[in-house]
Formats: structure tokens, C-alpha cells, sequence
């Protein structure tokens, strides 16, 4: 077993970076509308306006209001791996009019299983969160298009497959995952592991559009548009990227190629989301892996480690926060 | 015919029994009694009289009613405090249908004024008749789990009935977080590796 790692040193770069920051959540408090979240578990959904009535009315402002929706779904909902894998498949096969008629009958037992079991996939997650907000009186939308994570659109032409809301407040736009915030699965054991994680609730939309490309681009939500092409190849980014708002700078695409010998410079920008205080780059080579820990951390800045790659071949290269990932890249060295 | 004997009495209290007198002068006192028009009862009076009293219970009846309802009833606005269904109005009355985008009726729909919690729900024959008057300007929301809800302005002043028609939420993607990291590890290569390791 060959363990390929160098040291390594994250160098705080001279450049402060200014991001387009939405909303300053740290402004809001929002315990009170979570401590209402959690009052009613496993709530009826037959009739939402009551449900909604009960999360909202005791709250003033529109923000503490989504947010009480927001997290209800979230910890009321769990996400139905059966119902995903069965919803992926027949996507994959069926096509034109075959795929609107399972579409209907597949639609009518969704939201059926989502009444009778709180379980769903993600649209069922964007349409309770939509509708609780519409009874609300905040106008909310579900925004259709491509999710990108681990198993899904790295590279290639793209696969529309992932829904998300997108809500006005006070005359603004935000963006939100529900669904990504609610937990995850876990590959090993194939079945949903729930665990809120609020990284993915009014995310800036330069940072979300890393991992959410919407089919209809005015739903990108800023004015330099990104194209479908550099968003399938970008570099990967995971939930620990969303809690600690951190971007990639260098490199800025997923697949890399370099030299032998060669320096290749790592860099990210955080921005003012939750602080770490440990950041690691990991690299990785054909099953094999080491961590390793660099110390050096400051907030809103760039952040940045040259790393030389001694051998040949394919490796894979994660920037951790805190132990957990936030960026990775696929790097060819020849 | 045997003589009537009339007594008059002004103030009985003020003049004793012992000290009363013989009537021969009163005569004329008794005439001027008979003679008063007010003490004699005329049916056609006495049927007015009541019918004026009947009037008047009547109008201070409808004002009773009239002083449950605002003046003006007005919409409510988000801030305000839910209505209980209890409030009455000027309006009218609306009834109506609710069908999905196939045509077929939808039962369980759940019908609500906007912003307030006086509502009702469709029948099997997904008929519904809102249990409140509503003025022109107000706001129904219908809703049902798996459909896009909808709003309803009342616009006419008189007694409508509405057909709705809801769209299914037909599109249906799933993509999940996975809790996992990407590797350049393929199945074969582990595959490889595991063989590799018998050796």
C-alpha cells in the first residue's frame, strides 16, 4: 500500500475577498422558531393550513417564519431510499409519453407515502415547504433542475434530478435545500440517515448554483451566469462547503491535470458563515489515504496550499473543515 | 229603569269617609267624566295603537341584528388575528366545484378564507358551499396534498358558483445527499486490489 502525501501548509493569502452576502443570519434569532418547529412532530399534513397556522402565526417576521417551516420539514420528513432508487431507475429508462404516465401514477403514490409516512424524495420536501409557505402568505417557488453530489453530475451532459425552493422575503429571492438539509444516505447501509444541518436554508446563490443548477437559469439568482458545462465540471463540493461557506478558487475545474514534480496551488475562500478551526488537505491514491492537518486558519480570506505530487497517477484530493469535506478534485498526474 | 249612582273620588286618600257630602251638585261633575272621549274604546284606535307597537318591536329587532355585524366589513390583512367563523357579513354566498386537471370531481379539498381560519372542506362529489358570507374582494384558498394550491377572488356581488380546476404535481426528481466521499477507487480497481492482495 502506497501512501502518497507531501507537506502541506495552508498560507493565508494577502487578498481579502468580498462575497455577495444575502442576509446576515447571524443578525436573526431564530430560537424561537425552531423551539416551534419541534412542537409538533409528525404533524398531520391532510390539511397543511392548520399545520402552517400553528409554525407561523406565533412569529413576527417572514425570516423566523420560513425558518420555522423550513426546519418542521426538514425533521419531520424523512427521505425513502426505495422510493428514490425506484424514481431514478424509471427516469433512466422511460422516455416521452411513457415517462408522464408512470410520472401521474408515481406522483399520486409519492405524495400518498408522504401523507400516510412523513417519507418522500425531494420534490415531496420542496412541495410541503412551497405549500406550508404559500398558507403562510410568503410567495414560495420549487425550482427544478440538476443536483450534483457525489453520484450525479460529475461531468457528462447533465441529468435534470433534483428539486429545491427558491422564496421571497421582503421582496427578495433566496434560495434553500430542504432535502440536502435533512440528512443523507448512507451508502454503506443504503438507508436514510436524518440529521438537520441548516447549511443548505437562504444560501447565497453563487455559492448554492455550485451544487444547484436550476433548468431555468433566472433561478441562478445572480447576473454573471454560469453555463451547464462549467457547473458539470466544476469542483465537487459537499455540505461542509454550505456550513462553513467556503468556494474553491484554484482549481476551478474538477479534473485536473499536472506534471510530476510539478506545484499545484489549492485555494478557497471563506466567507461569513460558521468558523473552523482545523482545515486539512487529503490526498488520495488509488485506496489508499492519509490525513493531514494544517493549523493555520483566519477568517473571510483566501486560503491557499501548494502541493507538489511526487508520482504518477490518479488521485483524489479533499480540502476537510473540521473533519469534514468540503471540496474535492480529481487530479491525473503525468 | 233604577237610577245608576256615579262617584267621584280626585284625591281618595285626602278626604275622609265621615266627611263626605251628598252628590246632587256633582251631576255635572259625573257629566263632564262621561262626556271625556279618551276613556271609550274605539276598535279602529286600539288596532293602530298595536300596529304601531308592532312597528316599533320590529325596528328595534332588525337594529339588534344589524349591531352584530361591521359596518364595513373589510379583509383581513395577515396581521390580524384569525377569523372564528363566528363573524357575520353583508356578502353573499359562494358554492362551487372543485375538479383536477382530468375533469374529475376532488373530494377534501380544503377551502379557507385567506388569512383567517373559517373554512370548509369538498364533499365526495368535491361540491363545497362556504359556511360564511363573502364580501367582493376577499380571497379562498383551496388546497390538497399533492396539488398546487390556489387562490379565488370573489368579484361579483351576488350569489356565484365557482369550478376550480387544480394541477397535480406531476414531476417528481429525488436526487439525495449521500454521506460519502468521491474516490478514484473504481470496482474494478478494488476488484484488482483484492486479487492483487491474494498473492
Amino acid at each position: 500500500m502506497k501512501i502518497s502525501l507531501t507537506t502541506l501548509l495552508l498560507i493565508l493569502a494577502c487578498s481579502t475577498v468580498v462575497r455577495g452576502q444575502i442576509v446576515d443570519l447571524s443578525s436573526i434569532d431564530f430560537k424561537k422558531a425552531d423551539s416551534i418547529a419541534e412542537l409538533y412532530p409528525l404533524h398531520s399534513l391532510k390539511d397543511l393550513k392548520i399545520l402552517s397556522d400553528k409554525l407561523t402565526r406565533p412569529l413576527a417576521g417572514d425570516f423566523e417564519k420560513f425558518r420555522a417551516i423550513f426546519k418542521w420539514v426538514c425533521i419531520n420528513i424523512d427521505s425513502d431510499y426505495e422510493l428514490y432508487m425506484e424514481n431514478k431507475k424509471k427516469r433512466e429508462k422511460l422516455e416521452g409519453d411513457e415517462l408522464r404516465s408512470w410520472e401521474k401514477k408515481f406522483s399520486a403514490r409519492t405524495f400518498n407515502i408522504l401523507v400516510q409516512g412523513h417519507r418522500t424524495v425531494c420534490t415531496g420536501y420542496a412541495y410541503l415547504v412551497k405549500e406550508l409557505a404559500f398558507h403562510a402568505g410568503l410567495t414560495c417557488k420549487i425550482i427544478d433542475g440538476y443536483g450534483r453530489n457525489v453520484q450525479a453530475n460529475i461531468g457528462g451532459h447533465g441529468t435534470a434530478n433534483h428539486s429545491w425552493n427558491a422564496v421571497q422575503l421582503y421582496g427578495k429571492w433566496y434560495l434553500s435545500d430542504p432535502t440536502w438539509s435533512s440528512g443523507s444516505i448512507n451508502a454503506e447501509l443504503r438507508t436514510f440517515v436524518k440529521k438537520f444541518d441548516d447549511a443548505y436554508f437562504l444560501v447565497e446563490p453563487e455559492l448554492f448554483a455550485r451544487n444547484h443548477y436550476p433548468l431555468d437559469t433566472a433561478w441562478l439568482l445572480f447576473d454573471k451566469k454560469t453555463t451547464l458545462r462549467s457547473f458539470l465540471n466544476g469542483p465537487l463540493l459537499y455540505i461542509g462547503a454550505f456550513r462553513y461557506e467556503v468556494e474553491p478558487l484554484n482549481p476551478d475545474t474538477f479534473n485536473v491535470t499536472t506534471n510530476r514534480g510539478t506545484k499545484l496551488s489549492f485555494q478557497f475562500t471563506k466567507g461569513s458563515g460558521q468558523d473552523f478551526k482545523k482545515a486539512q488537505l487529503y490526498v488520495e491514491k488509488s485506496g489508499t489515504n492519509d490525513p493531514f492537518t494544517i493549523n493555520k486558519v483566519e477568517q473571510e480570506t483566501v486560503y491557499s496550499v501548494d502541493h507538489t505530487f511526487s508520482g504518477k497517477g490518479r488521485y483524489a484530493v479533499h480540502i476537510l473543515l473540521d473533519g469534514s469535506h468540503a471540496i474535492s478534485f480529481d487530479v491525473s498526474v503525468k | 229603569m233604577k237610577p245608576i249612582l256615579h262617584l267621584s273620588i280626585p284625591t281618595p286618600k285626602a278626604v275622609k269617609w265621615e266627611n263626605f257630602t251628598l252628590a246632587s251638585p256633582g251631576v255635572r261633575q259625573l257629566r263632564t267624566y262621561v262626556n271625556w272621549q279618551f276613556l271609550k274604546i274605539y276598535p279602529g284606535l286600539a288596532l293602530l295603537r298595536a300596529g304601531f307597537v308592532c312597528l316599533f318591536v320590529v325596528l328595534i329587532h332588525i337594529q339588534c341584528v344589524a349591531q352584530d355585524t361591521p359596518a364595513n366589513p373589510k379583509i383581513e390583512s395577515i396581521e390580524e388575528p384569525a377569523d372564528d367563523g363566528k363573524k357575520a357579513s353583508a356578502g353573499h354566498i359562494i358554492r362551487g366545484i372543485v375538479k383536477d386537471n382530468t375533469g374529475d370531481p376532488m373530494p377534501g379539498v380544503n377551502v379557507y378564507l385567506k388569512n383567517a381560519t373559517v373554512g370548509t372542506v369538498t364533499d365526495a362529489g368535491g361540491r363545497f358551499e362556504f359556511p360564511r358570507q363573502l364580501m367582493e374582494g376577499e380571497r379562498l384558498t383551496f388546497s390538497f396534498i399533492g396539488f398546487e394550491s390556489m387562490e379565488y377572488m370573489v368579484n361579483k356581488t351576488e350569489e356565484e358558483v365557482v369550478e376550480l380546476s387544480m394541477t397535480l404535481e406531476v414531476s417528481i426528481m429525488g436526487e439525495l445527499s449521500v454521506d460519502q466521499a468521491y474516490t478514484t477507487d473504481t470496482g474494478f480497481r478494488r476488484w484488482w486490489s483484492g486479487v492483487k492482495k491474494l498473492f
